[in-house]
């Protein structure tokens, strides 16, 4: 978990940001603190042809049929330095309202991609639904297989490769969910009171006595 | 005019005048008639018989020596010859000969018998009647139980036509032809007997025995093809001289890769429907596995996460990459830092 404003981490539950104070607020400050309505694929820097819209959008359909819980959005325009890439995207998928997505489906199910054409920068935000399954570095894995077609212009093509490895990143983690459901349970509980902290361990205490006095038997 | 009259006229008189001074004509003189008839002659025999004038010579009869035929000199040197050896007859004659060019005695050597197979084969190549040469030496004859037109219907009548030579080296007027079946309906003895002739005659030229071979091949193979062309002719342009080919020289390698392509042909026609159904099969269900992959549905377990820094949605900051032209590569932009806090 890190700052959108300063990159650092923080506490999975932190309401602001330790080290910058960061919040959501001050992110409307920024952007605007109404909600923006949208569709999931926001060309506003017009990067996309006619024809390559209809790829895009199929390929972020395909993944919505895979994972029915889960929607794809992708942003483009315009942002100014690269920093605002990681607020505004923070900002947009608590702000956005897309009108293309079933009220069923909160932002939290949404993966949103922000492209700045102009300063040559995009980044990749996630919600709470997919908060212990992924993390930053496989929202780069993604980002880096786009980066070489970004690079000469073919924005399209790029987004085709990143939304292909974010299939393949998201089945694997939905299969070890299964598997091991556990191991992303941890990631998602939340800090333990005192309290909860002590009557755990007396759980914890009484099922060890209650397994030796069986092996005593 | 009057001078040609005065000759004739006394040609006249002297004709009449000799005429009338004629020689007395011949008379017994005394006893002359007498004595010969005491002798028993007859007066006037001698006029109408052949019985010999008296006093003169007798007529001996004149023996004429008309000169006998001389024998020919096959005819003496037939006697001389002497048939080929029993163990190289069943090389010779047991079955078709494996290549164009049989010497079982060895009389090439390996240099002639080399080129004269290549030329051989060339000549193969070349036409649609095939020619053998089967070679003995030059006092040698083919016993007289080899029948030739057995040899050419056993060995020769399947295949490609073939003219089949019985050069005897260093002796090529000895040498004979046969032809296959299929060609002697077309060409007769005397075109067969006058290709030879044309053959040895310039091999002749030659004194030695392996130049001889080479010229008289050389117009041996010119004759078969004149032989081809009339036989096409004859037949008609439909009716060229192709039939299934016959290697002439098959070693044992060939052979032996005709064999595994034959079991392998047959293996090919009782097992491709299994193949291909089997391959069809596993098509089927590869596709079937990717159709249902593709239908598959994936879905993540519903945990509470709680909110931060007032997002109520979602605060799951990803990467940011730089994808400027002469920019950072990915791989230098792993580590998510703020701009600030980079070292320049």
């Amino acid at each position: 978990m890190k700052c959108p404003r300063c990159v650092q981490r923080i506490h999975r539950a932190a309401a602001s940001c330790p080290h910058c104070g960061f919040t959501l607020a001050q992110a409307d400050e920024t952007f605007g603190a109404d909600d923006v309505r949208l569709r999931c694929l926001t060309d506003q820097a017009g990067i996309f042809r006619r024809g390559e819209r209809f790829k895009i959008e199929a390929s972020m359909a395909k993944i919505t049929r895979r994972f029915p819980q889960l929607f794809v959005a992708i942003y483009t325009g315009s942002l100014g330095e690269v920093a605002n890439i990681r607020q505004f995207g923070f900002w947009l998928l608590n702000r956005a309202a897309f009108e293309d997505v079933p009220l069923e489906k909160p932002n939290e199910a949404g993966i949103l991609i922000v492209i700045d054409p102009e300063s040559k920068a995009a980044g990749m935000v996630f919600g709470y639904l997919l908060d212990p399954f992924l993390d930053e570095s496989d929202t780069f894995q993604c980002l880096s297989r786009a980066h070489p077609y970004w690079a000469e212009g073919r924005y399209t093509d790029g987004i085709l490769r990143a939304l292909i490895h974010l299939d393949v990143i998201l089945r694997k983690r939905s299969r070890l969910a299964k598997r091991d459901p556990e191991r992303f349970e941890r990631k998602a509980v939340g800090p333990v009171a005192k309290g909860q902290l002590v009557n755990r361990l007396r759980e914890g205490h009484e099922v060890k006595v209650a397994r030796e006095v069986k092996v005593r038997r | 005019m009057k001078g040609k009259i005065a000759a004739i006229v006394c040609l006249l008189v002297t004709a009449v005048w000799g005429m009338a001074e004629e020689a007395p004509l011949p008379e017994w003189k005394g006893i002359e008639r007498g004595v010969f008839e005491f002798t028993g002659g007859i007066a006037g025999l001698v006029l109408l018989s052949d019985y010999p004038v008296p006093g003169q010579q007798e007529i001996s009869e004149v023996v004429v020596d008309f000169p006998m035929e001389a024998e020919s000199p096959e005819g003496e040197k037939e006697e001389s010859y002497i048939n080929v050896a029993d163990e190289f007859l069943p090389a010779y004659f047991a079955e078709r000969p494996p290549s164009f060019l049989l010497d079982p005695q060895g009389l090439l050597s390996s240099i002639d018998n080399t080129e004269r197979l290549n030329f051989l084969n060339y000549h193969a190549g070349d036409s649609a009647v095939d020619l053998f040469v089967y070679v003995f030496g030059a006092d040698q004859q083919i016993p007289s139980e080899v029948r030739h037109e057995e040899l050419m219907e056993r060995h020769f009548s399947e295949g490609r036509p073939a003219a089949v030579l019985f050069y005897f080296w260093g002796a090529s007027e000895r040498s004979m032809l046969q032809l296959s079946p299929a060609l002697l309906e077309s060409v007769s003895s005397g075109e067969q007997y006058r290709a030879v002739e044309s053959a040895a005659i310039p091999a002749r030229e030659k004194s030695n025995p392996a130049e001889q071979f080479e010229k008289f091949l050389v117009q041996m193979s010119i004759r078969v093809y004149w032989m081809e062309r009339g036989h096409t002719e004859a037949a008609g342009e439909d009716h060229l001289i192709v039939a299934r080919p016959v290697a002439a020289k098959q070693s044992k390698l060939s052979a032996a890769n005709a064999e595994k392509l034959e079991r392998l042909r047959e293996w090919s026609i009782a097992w491709w429907k299994p193949v291909v159904g089997g391959f069809a099969g596993l098509g089927g269900f590869y596709g079937l596995i990717l159709w249902l992959r593709s239908r598959a549905r994936y879905t993540f377990p519903d945990l509470n996460v709680e909110p931060r820094l007032g997002g109520a949605h979602g605060a799951g900051i990803g990467a940011v990459i730089s994808f400027a032209r002469g920019g950072v590569s990915p791989s230098l932009q792993r580590n998510q830092a703020p701009a600030y806090l980079r070292r320049n």
